[in-house]
Order: structure tokens, then C-alpha cells, then sequence
């Protein structure tokens, strides 16, 4: 009998752990919050190329779009952006090749609900020419030679495409 | 010990690669993995319940067991192979996701508790072959076994919800930001 | 079908369903947990019917330990699969493998009922080693067996429709 209870404890345990991991839901995109938009600059540190999202890490810029935005200790605060998997995103030319570590970036994502710097991808990826920042205060759509990336969700006019507005931040 | 660069290795294999890009290639897997994994805890849970005396002890347990677990490795088998391959195509999320190490635990947990019933309470098995109760540490192997399967369904389908996030930079880029950032203020000082 | 889909996902039940973050989870892990039950019970007649296993037990026998595990574990997953619909409709009514998998599961469970209901009289199944199965009863549980795989196939899909069916995703209209 001491044996069962000990399994049961284990078993609770292991449930309780695992309910506690923080929970960010994939399949939904529920756990991302559609009213909020935020739209950033930034530099990107690394892609991962997973199967099912795709994610974009990326250090944001400072307003004077001069360097990036660093903690206390120095250190640069990364976000993340995800979007499709790595196949259909390739097939929209987004890969680890295409943003390699060093590009300049604009994306407008629906943060995590629960607060980690992270979110899901709206609307296009805008490219800046290489090692060319935008101007103070503005993004890469009005940059001239700027990249504008994947389409929109349900969009795709002949009109230039543009960040969307920030709403929430 | 930092694995990190051991696994994005295993991501950046042509292999794994393949399996991001091919479009029908990741669903089949993630459909046999489905499919093995339940079949092992089905399969198992026969012989768990029988270890539980359910329905009944009249069946001999040696050839039940003997039955079932044929099927039970020949689907771990392939769980693991479909597995392996589904970690290589995202490794690196897999490697930063807690969900999936629990679930990795929970496998190991399930294997000890397999290994201790066969080499210590099985060896008495002709005594409880049939038409008997099963020991009491013959029903705590049946119990522990169905916990900790269900927990590896549990947690495995967990993973899909939980995102390991690495935010780390990789020095050499930290120090390329840091170069760049520099490059910008002298560039844009410059100017003024 | 899609606007009640659409209009059904904006309801309170559905969002409170979507924004409880391990709703979906555990319905889908207690889903999966009973596809292991019900599949492999299925597998267990099916092996009995190719005298794999259990050769020494009546088919009744096989029948009678299974078949309740084999109902049990359909009620559940239709409970937790209409959960699971109502948590994201639009995602389960525009994929072509939700449609396929509905459809095949009436076929499967409308052939295994028809199966049981073949099986008369009783008398004849409490025959132990002397219930052989002919070659078209044996090529109808390796059919079964595969229907429920193709089954379980379709319901993993659905997280994949336009990967899997291309052009023929009903999925289309929304990427």
C-alpha cells in the first residue's frame, strides 16, 4: 500500500508540474491578445526554425532608432515573434537565411497575455536595407528600399502594404 | 553541461530540415507517433489492469503479458524512432520546453518501474500465475505503470501549449550589436 | 455552416472555453488517452478474430472484456470531442479532415454494430477454439483496424488541413 501511495504522490507531482509550467497555447492562438498590437523596430539575434511557429528573436531598438534597448545590466532585452511553420513561411520568404542575425526589422505582433516578450505576427515583416535604421521614432515601411514580407492576414491589395497602428503598448 | 550547441546541430542536419520543409512529411510522423504512443499505453494498460486483478485472475498473466507486450515494444519501437525524429526537426524549442523533459522524465520513471516489477515481483510469478490475487507489489507496478503513461500523454500534449522561448543572444552577436550600436552613435554624431 | 461556426466562436461559452488556458489540453489529452483504449480494444478483437491472441479464450469472452471499453471510450471522446469543437469551431468546420473523420467514424461504428449484430447465434460464439473465422471475416478486422488508423489519421490532420489536402482544404478561404 505504501508503494500505491507513493505512485499517487508522484503522479500528483508530476501533474502539479506540469500544470505550473507557464502555459502558452500554440493551437489557438488564444493565449495572444488580439486587442493589443504592438509594433517595434529591432535587430534580430536569432531565428528558430520550428516546424509548427517559426520564431523571430529579436533585440528592439530605442526610439532614436540609434542603438537597442538594453537592461541595467547591459543586456539587450529580446523578443520574440512567431508566426507559420518553417514550410510556409519559407514559401513566404521568411527563413533563417533571409534574416540572419544583424538584419533591422519592422513587425507589428499580439503580445502574450500573460506578459512575456513575445507575440504573434501581424500583417508583414518589413526589412530595412542592411545596417540602414530608420529614422527617429519610425519604422522600417518608410524606409526607402524597405522589404515588405509575407502578406497580410486576409489582405493582399495592390496597395503599399504598412505597419499597423499600436494599440495597448 | 550546456547541450545547446549539440542540439542546434541535430536541428541543422539536412534531415531535419527536410522534415520542417516537407509539408506532409511532419503531419504522417506526428500521426505514427500518435499512434505508437497510444497503442504502447492500451496495450500496457491490458496488462496493468490485469495486474490490478481486472477483470478477473483467471487468465495466466505470463501469457497475457506475453501477448500484449510483443505489441507494446513493437510500438514503443516506433514511438521512439518518430518521436526522435519529430525532436530533431524543432530541437532547439523542444530543448528549452519543460513540458518536454517532464514527459522524458515520466518515460524513464515508467521504464524503472517496469524494470523493478520484472526482475523482483515477477519472479515469484508462479504463485500468482492465475486463479489468484496478484501481490500487493504486483498491483502497485499495475497502478504506478497506468499513472506515469498517462502522464507521458499528459505532458506530450502539453508541449504543443507551452513554448520553451530562448531569449538569450549568442556572445558573438551580443558583441555584433554592440559594435553596431557604437557604429550608429559615431555615425549619426558625426553628422551633428 | 462556417457563418454559425463564426458566430458561434464569438459566443461566451466558446470564448471562455479558448481563453481557459488547459481546457483544450486536457480534453485533448484525456481524447487521446481514450483513442489508446478504444483502438486497442478493437485491435484486441480484431487479433482474436485472426487467432493471434487469446486462442484459448472463447471469442464471447474477448468480446464481452472489450466491448464495453470500446463504448465507454466513444462516449467520452464525443464528449470531449463536441468540447473541443466548441472551443474553436471555424479551426474544426474549415478543415476538410474534420468533415472525413465525422463521417468515417458513422461508417466504422455503424459496420462494428453491424458486425455484433452478425454474430448470432450466442450459442455459436461461446465456442471457444472451435470459432474459426473465415478469410473474409479475417480481411474485415484487418479493414477495421485500418479504417480506425485512417480515423485517427484524419483527427491529427485537422491541426494540418492545408499541408495535407491542398487545394481541396476548405481551409482555403482563410489563409
Amino acid at each position: 500500500m505504501k508503494t500505491l501511495t507513493k505512485a499517487a504522490i508522484l503522479g500528483s507531482v508530476l501533474t502539479a508540474a506540469a500544470v505550473a509550467t507557464p502555459a502558452l497555447a500554440h493551437h489557438s492562438f488564444a493565449i495572444f491578445d488580439n486587442e493589443k498590437t504592438y509594433v517595434f523596430t529591432g535587430v534580430v539575434t536569432r531565428v528558430n526554425p520550428d516546424a509548427n511557429h517559426l520564431q523571430i528573436f529579436f533585440a528592439e531598438m530605442n526610439p532614436e532608432r540609434k542603438n537597442v534597448i538594453r537592461d541595467e545590466s547591459d543586456k539587450p532585452i529580446v523578443w520574440a515573434v512567431e508566426m507559420a511553420g518553417s514550410a510556409q513561411s519559407a514559401e513566404q520568404g521568411i527563413s533563417v537565411n533571409t534574416f540572419p542575425a544583424g538584419t533591422i526589422f519592422s513587425v507589428a505582433l499580439h503580445p502574450l497575455r500573460n506578459g512575456d516578450p513575445a507575440g504573434s505576427r501581424e500583417g508583414a515583416l518589413f526589412k530595412c536595407p542592411e545596417r540602414t535604421p530608420p529614422p527617429a521614432g519610425e519604422h522600417c515601411d518608410v524606409v526607402e528600399g524597405h522589404v515588405a514580407i509575407g502578406e497580410a492576414r486576409g489582405g493582399g491589395g495592390d496597395e503599399e502594404a504598412h505597419l499597423p497602428k499600436e494599440v495597448g503598448r | 553541461m550546456d547541450l545547446l550547441p549539440i542540439v542546434e546541430a541535430i536541428q541543422n542536419t539536412g534531415f531535419a530540415e527536410w522534415m520542417r520543409m516537407s509539408r506532409k512529411g511532419l503531419p504522417i510522423i506526428n500521426w505514427m507517433h500518435v499512434v505508437a504512443i497510444t497503442t504502447v499505453f492500451g496495450t500496457i494498460f491490458v496488462v496493468d489492469l490485469r495486474l490490478l486483478n481486472y477483470p478477473n485472475a483467471s487468465r495466466s498473466f505470463t501469457r497475457l503479458s506475453e501477448e500484449m507486450l510483443r505489441w507494446t515494444w513493437g510500438a514503443f519501437a516506433l514511438a521512439v524512432i518518430t518521436g526522435l525524429m519529430l525532436f530533431a526537426a524543432n530541437a532547439v524549442t523542444y530543448y528549452n520546453n519543460t513540458a518536454f523533459w517532464l514527459k522524458m522524465g515520466a518515460i524513464v520513471l515508467a521504464g524503472i518501474n517496469m524494470a523493478v516489477f520484472q526482475f523482483l515481483t515477477f519472479r515469484s510469478v508462479t504463485h500468482w500465475d492465475r486463479d489468484r490475487p496478484t501481490p500487493v507489489a504486483a498491483r502497485a507496478a499495475g497502478a504506478m505503470s497506468i499513472l506515469l503513461w498517462l502522464s507521458v500523454i499528459f505532458l506530450g500534449r502539453w508541449i504543443g501549449f507551452t513554448k520553451g522561448y530562448n531569449f538569450e543572444v549568442p556572445d558573438e552577436i551580443e558583441e555584433d550589436l554592440f559594435d553596431f550600436g557604437m557604429r550608429l552613435i559615431e555615425a549619426v554624431s558625426g553628422f551633428g | 455552416m462556417l457563418e454559425f461556426a463564426t458566430w458561434f466562436q464569438g459566443t461566451p461559452v466558446s470564448v471562455w472555453l479558448q481563453s481557459t488556458l488547459w481546457i483544450v489540453p486536457l480534453m485533448q489529452s484525456v481524447h487521446i488517452v481514450m483513442i489508446g483504449i478504444v483502438f486497442v480494444s478493437i485491435l484486441m478483437v480484431a487479433l482474436r478474430v485472426m487467432g493471434w491472441i487469446r486462442a484459448d479464450e472463447p471469442f464471447a469472452a474477448v468480446l464481452n472484456r472489450f466491448t464495453p471499453w470500446i463504448a465507454g471510450g466513444l462516449a467520452v471522446m464525443a464528449a470531449t470531442g463536441l468540447i473541443l469543437v466548441a472551443a474553436e469551431p471555424v479551426r474544426e468546420f474549415s478543415a476538410t479532415s474534420f468533415w472525413m473523420k465525422m463521417a468515417l467514424i458513422l461508417v466504422a461504428v455503424a459496420s462494428g454494430l453491424g458486425f455484433r449484430a452478425a454474430l448470432t447465434p450466442e450459442k455459436q460464439l461461446a465456442g471457444g477454439d472451435n470459432l474459426h473465422f473465415s478469410g473474409r471475416s479475417k480481411a474485415l478486422a484487418v479493414g477495421t483496424v485500418l479504417l480506425w488508423l485512417f480515423i485517427i489519421f484524419l483527427g491529427r490532420a485537422i491541426a494540418y488541413d492545408i499541408e495535407i489536402w491542398g487545394p481541396l482544404s476548405l481551409n482555403q478561404r482563410f489563409s
